[in-house]
């Protein structure tokens, strides 16, 4: 009895050892594995059915009903049926009386069976919760199955079912349950370790993917030494070295701040305090690269060490470069138009106050010839009324009289010829600067010889040494520039009128590399120092206007010219001793 | 009718020869008896103010034949001149202890509210625009003088 039992359950252990290795080829392919397990698990039954325990003569029970519960429980409807099938074969080739009855024990553990891991699913939440439904539910399905093999020995022929079932109670529905859950525990166990492993390396997988086919660069560093554990093809790629380089490398190779400052910025991440930093790479070609690194702590096999992910930054980088080199162009741009806008403003004020000194002297100088050719023709009209205004001119009345008259009428002329004069001046001054410039090359030698013979054509009774340099060429309007050469010349000739010889030099010399041209007179000068700010100023003059005639635009008129051209004049002079203008036309010259 | 000394003379600071001929005019026109002088710019000006220079008086001088150098009994003075202004020519006399009191009127063309500010600060006694019409020139000289020279008298520095 004893020996049999032990042999029924070798029995079972066998099937369940079988089954936990065929479960680990389940994978691969579930139909053949099912064909296997279901003629294993109908062999083991038939295996069962060989040995037996004997209640009596002709009667045999054994584990069948367990062998093939278990097989369709776990093995699923195919294994299930291989294994009724083959069990069933077998037990109907053996005949005997108890024939129908061990069909039946045969059957009702597949149907039920079937029935059980239908419904399996639906408690299977259940389950997980409350772990003691398990040997509840699989000790019912035994429960229920052996109750089913018991009732079918009510077909045994001549109601022997009378002697047998007393005989049954005990080992069917008391121990065969148990030892049915208790096989069920153990596939149960392997069913949900396998599972497990299943998870776990598919979790691995997937976290292993991640790692190996992310296109973002990955490396895992030892925080101790820095030294690169791990590398993806990403990182491969984006370094230019090969795994098997980089993981013989240290990341203190790879960045190109000095050894102490990266274990520092380690021991930052290491602790995270920080975990997005910003570094200089290098790469196998020697070119360095700006990177922006996430770097954290994980946990490997209860090691800690750092995961780093690494981000090419040199676009940001280049665009920050670029954006700042933008801002300061524009800042630039912006002073430079402010200082524009200074200048201009400056220069707008300069002109308004020009123009203001020049409506007032307008007033002034038009005024002062009015002023006398009203007085003297009022002087003469009283005259000519009531006689002679000489306080002592009783005598040689007629004579005084008509000497009077006539200087009288000189001085009108000569206030109304002072008056054209200044209108002429100030048209030409308003002329020098309105006009347009058409400037082109002129040779100032040739206009200004020009200009000294029409000058000095009716001044037949003085004497002229005049000099003018060969070949002073120039780039200029030649309008204005003519006006500006008679306003010079015409001024030589003027101050010089009191010389027993007028000499006047025009030439051209370089001053601080530039080209300057100059015309000098031996004539009565002035005190330029004294003349101030007032040297080119309208209706300025530094001369009594009875030594030397004019109107004070002149000056005004050679300075407004040589503005407009971009260029300079400068006076040097002492009194008495002869005047030097310089002049140029700025930088087109 | 004059109670200055007659040795003390009118000076006319003036650059234009037209204008220095209607003041003169002027002043003999409405029978002013009193010498003057013409200076024709800041330092003539000055020199003969200053006592710096000997100046033949112009007529009328009548009685007088001196060539000593006199303190002007009146200064009429021209604010734009060839060369240093006449403004610099107020703060020079001033300046000097020998003109400090002599008057001076400012006989200008000049529009600028500025130039008779200054002229009154440097210490003008008057600030005349002069017209263009002469009969209101003329009117004006006779106020002048009238004032400054008969009625605002000075002290008298010796027996007339």
């Amino acid at each position: 009895m004893i020996g049999v039992l032990i042999q029924n359950v070798t029995i079972l252990l066998f099937i369940y050892v079988f089954y936990h290795f065929t479960f680990r080829l389940h994978k691969g392919k579930p139909r053949t594995i099912s064909i296997i397990n279901g003629i294993f698990s109908g062999g083991t039954a038939v295996l069962a059915m060989l040995t037996p325990f004997q209640i009596e003569e002709g009667l045999l029970y054994d584990a069948r009903s367990i062998v093939i519960g278990i097989a369709g429980f776990f093995g699923g409807p195919l294994t299930g049926a291989i294994a009724t099938a083959i069990a069933l074969t077998y037990r109907i080739s053996r005949g005997g009386a108890g024939m129908v009855a061990g069909a039946l024990s045969i059957i009702f553990p597949f149907l039920l069976s079937m029935i059980a891991a239908k419904i399996r699913p639906r408690y299977q939440p259940l389950v997980k919760k409350h772990k003691f439904l398990t040997i509840i539910g699989t000790w019912f399905l035994g429960f229920l199955i052996h109750v089913c093999v018991v009732l079918s020995q009510f077909l045994l022929p001549d109601e022997r079912w009378r002697e047998v079932i007393p005989l049954m109670l005990f080992p069917y529905l008391v121990i065969f349950p148990i030892v049915f859950s208790f096989i069920c525990l153990l596939f149960l166990d392997n069913e949900y370790i396998e599972k497990a492993n299943r998870d776990l390396a598919e979790s691995e997988a997937r976290y292993r993917s991640l790692f190996q086919n992310h296109h973002t660069v990955m490396l895992i560093l030892d925080p101790d030494t820095g030294d690169i554990l791990d590398a993806n093809p990403a990182a491969e790629a984006f370094y230019g070295w090969d795994h098997a380089t980089l993981t013989t490398m240290r990341i203190q190779d790879i960045n190109t701040l000095a050894s102490e400052e990266v274990e520092a910025e380690i021991a930052q991440a290491r602790m995270r305090n920080k975990h997005i930093f910003y570094f200089r790479h290098r790469r196998a070609n020697a070119e360095p690269i700006d990177v922006e690194v996430y770097s954290g702590p994980i946990s490997i096999h209860g090691r800690e060490l750092l995961l780093s992910i690494v981000h090419d930054n040199s676009p940001r980088v280049r665009a920050e470069k670029e954006l700042k080199a933008l801002t300061e162009t524009l800042e630039q741009q912006v002073k430079k138009r402010t200082e524009e806008l200074e200048a201009k403003t400056r220069h707008l004020t300069e002109l308004n106050r020009e123009y203001e000194s020049f409506v007032y002297s307008v007033s002034h100088d038009l005024r002062a010839p009015l002023r006398a050719i009203a007085g003297f023709s009022t002087i003469l009209g009283d005259m000519l009324h009531e006689g002679p205004p000489s306080a002592n001119g009783q005598q040689g009345a007629v004579s005084n009289r008509s000497s009077d008259v006539h200087h009288l009428l000189e001085r009108i002329q000569a206030n109304a010829e002072r008056m054209q004069k200044l209108i002429d001046d100030m048209l030409m001054l308003s002329q020098a600067g309105r006009r347009t410039m058409n400037p082109q090359p002129i040779d100032l030698s040739l206009l200004a010889q020009e200009i000294i013979d029409e000058e000095t054509e009716d001044k037949k009774e003085r004497r002229f040494n005049c000099v003018v340099e060969k070949h002073l060429y120039a780039y200029a309007d030649p309008d204005l520039t003519r006006i500006l050469l008679a306003n010079l010349i015409s001024n030589a000739i003027k101050f010089t009128q009191k010389q027993d010889i007028a000499h006047i030099e025009i030439g051209s010399e370089l001053q601080k590399g530039k080209k300057v041209f100059y015309i000098r007179d031996n004539g009565a000068g002035f005190d330029v120092e004294a003349a101030g700010d007032r040297l080119f100023a309208p209706f300025q003059r530094f001369h009594d206007s009875d030594e030397f005639e004019g109107t004070g635009i002149g000056l005004s008129i050679v300075k407004r010219v040589v503005t407009r051209h971009g260029g300079s004049v400068t006076i040097e002079s002492v009194p008495g001793n002869g005047t030097c203008v310089y002049f140029d036309f700025g930088e087109a010259n | 009718m004059m109670s200055n000394s007659p040795h003390q003379p009118i000076l006319i600071v003036e650059d234009n020869p037209d204008d220095a001929e209607l003041v003169v005019i002027a002043l003999q026109q409405k029978g002013i008896k009193i010498p003057y002088q013409i200076a024709k710019n800041a330092d003539e000006a000055l020199d003969i103010a200053l006592g710096r220079r000997f100046s033949v008086l112009e007529p009328p001088i009548g009685n007088s034949t001196s060539t000593q150098a006199s303190i002007p009994a009146l200064v009429l003075l021209d604010l734009k001149l060839p060369g240093k202004s006449g403004l610099e020519v107020l703060k020079e006399l001033r300046a000097a202890p020998r003109t400090r009191y002599v008057p001076v009127v400012v006989l200008t063309t000049s529009v600028l509210e500025e130039d008779m500010i200054q002229s009154y600060e440097h210490g003008a006694n008057s600030f005349i625009r002069k017209p263009v019409d002469f009969s209101t020139f003329l009117h004006e000289i006779e106020l002048i003088c009238h004032y400054w020279l008969e009625t605002n008298l000075q002290p008298k520095k010796s027996p007339a």
